[in-house]
């Protein structure tokens, strides 16, 4: 009897206590989270269905309007990206010829949110999309900035984590196991965001390691600095953030370097969907 | 066998639908709730092993790195067993009881280990506890429905009911 308590008492340590180890609870993830990805991809196949069948409710004048309007953006949307290919190739052949390093090409995969803590909200969320659509462990997401002219544009929210077959794990700037590194182009100060904080309904992920001897001013654009080989240059993360008295929330840490608060440029509240930047 | 498939499917309905739930802001504490019928049901061993290993499939299914679910769970599985000990499983309303401790068991220690790896303020308190207050709502009025819903289809598969565990204690002794 007690041989038998002892033996389950022993497989119990050995289960939980391997817990502790990232690679452990990423291979667990893989496994549960692939076992669940056919169940809570169903809500997602049926609200998709009945989007396709409202549109069967609209008239057959509006479908075409639609599609006409649709197929003009189409062909504009695809001059522009031809002419901005012609852009890259110049400039990579002029990065060459000068010795410098050739920005990456990226591609974009779209992939909607399936399963989000109701804790960690701000912190982490799991997309619909695994290694099997072409995700990388550590790439970056994006998500829509809400504009007041309807204009289509995306900051960064965070980078993924761990990768399944199916879904992919993704870690926001707020939360700890994100690093980004950032560039702020008003005063050419670089730094890296490492975690946010959040206080009352505002979240703030949190430059670290900015240099002491610059000016900061409230407002001024951050954008990814490109360093990592995993992301681009140039993608908005947000604007300094201001205190009460309008200047930068920026602060001395340890008498060695200048600590900030970033007003991230998506509001995490409302992402349906995101973009996960692969390199090709 | 038929217990352990039984245990397997109540087990991952419940997960299935806390998560999916979960993933609209709120906690519906079903995975506790269940976690209570089958250590009443089917005694501590199995409550012990479904509350671990549906605890560390919760937390990793939600991405999370601090594994509190299967300890809360544990603790739930126990006190289940005091419960069934203690005080009356065959009144329907009063387990209402239970279910709002689960579930207060289960949600408390996240939302406090959110709410102090925050600055805390005023705002993030009150939904904090909006959180909290909802998850015990759902974890009361969910146990007596899981009760009376499972307990339907135990009695036709002739399986061991909830409501006649204590009796079943009774005889035992």
């Amino acid at each position: 009897m007690w041989k038998r308590k002892s033996l389950f008492i022993i497989l119990i340590i050995l289960f939980i206590f391997p817990l502790g180890f990232k690679s452990y609870r990423n291979f667990l993830f893989r496994i549960t989270s692939d076992f669940f990805y056919p169940f809570f991809s169903i809500s997602h196949i049926a609200e998709k269905n009945l989007e396709q069948k409202s549109l069967l409710n609209e008239s057959k004048e509006s479908l075409i309007v639609k599609i006409y309007t649709l197929q003009r953006k189409n062909s504009e949307l695809t001059e522009k990206s031809n002419y901005l290919e012609q852009f890259k190739k110049e400039n990579d052949e002029l990065k060459k010829l000068l010795q410098l390093k050739v920005t990456p090409d990226f591609k974009y995969i779209f992939a909607e949110i399936i399963t989000r803590d109701p804790v960690e909200w701000y912190q982490q969320f799991v997309i619909n999309k695994g290694s099997e659509n072409g995700i990388q462990e550590g790439a970056i997401v994006l998500g829509r900035i809400k504009s007041d002219n309807n204009k289509l544009e995306f900051g960064v929210i965070g980078r993924i984590g761990t990768v399944s077959n199916h879904t992919s794990l993704i870690y926001t700037l707020l939360s700890n196991e994100c690093n980004l590194s950032i560039s702020i182009p008003k005063n050419g100060a670089s730094g890296i965001i490492q975690g946010g904080i959040r206080t009352g309904s505002n979240t703030w992920p949190i430059i670290n390691f900015l240099p002491r001897d610059l000016d900061y001013k409230a407002y001024s654009k951050v954008i990814t600095s490109g360093l990592n080989s995993l992301t681009p240059p140039n993608l908005k993360v947000g604007n300094l953030a201001k205190t009460s008295n309008n200047k930068a929330a920026v602060s001395l840490y340890n008498n060695l370097f200048i600590k900030a608060k970033v007003d991230m440029a998506v509001n995490l509240n409302h992402i349906d969907f995101v973009l996960v930047l692969v390199k090709k | 066998m038929i217990h352990l498939a039984y245990i397997f499917i109540i087990i991952f309905l419940s997960i299935f639908i806390q998560v999916l739930i979960g993933s609209y802001g709120v906690i519906v504490p079903l995975t506790a709730i269940s976690i209570v019928y089958i250590s009443i049901v089917y005694g501590w061993r199995k409550g012990i092993i479904s509350a671990i290993i549906s605890g560390i499939i919760l937390d990793i299914l939600y991405g999370r790195t601090t594994f509190l679910s299967p300890f809360t769970l544990v603790i739930i599985s126990i006190l289940s067993i005091v419960w069934l000990y203690k005080s009356n499983v065959e009144h329907i309303q009063l387990q209402a009881i239970p279910g709002g401790i689960a579930a207060l068991i289960y949600t408390l220690p996240i939302i406090a280990i959110n709410y102090y790896s925050n600055e805390h303020g005023l705002y993030l308190l009150f939904t904090s506890f909006m959180l909290l207050i909802i998850s015990i709502l759902f974890g009361a009025f969910l146990l007596p429905i899981f009760v009376i819903v499972l307990d339907s289809i135990n009695k036709m598969l002739r399986i061991n009911l909830y409501s006649e565990a204590q009796e079943k204690l009774n005889q035992e002794s």
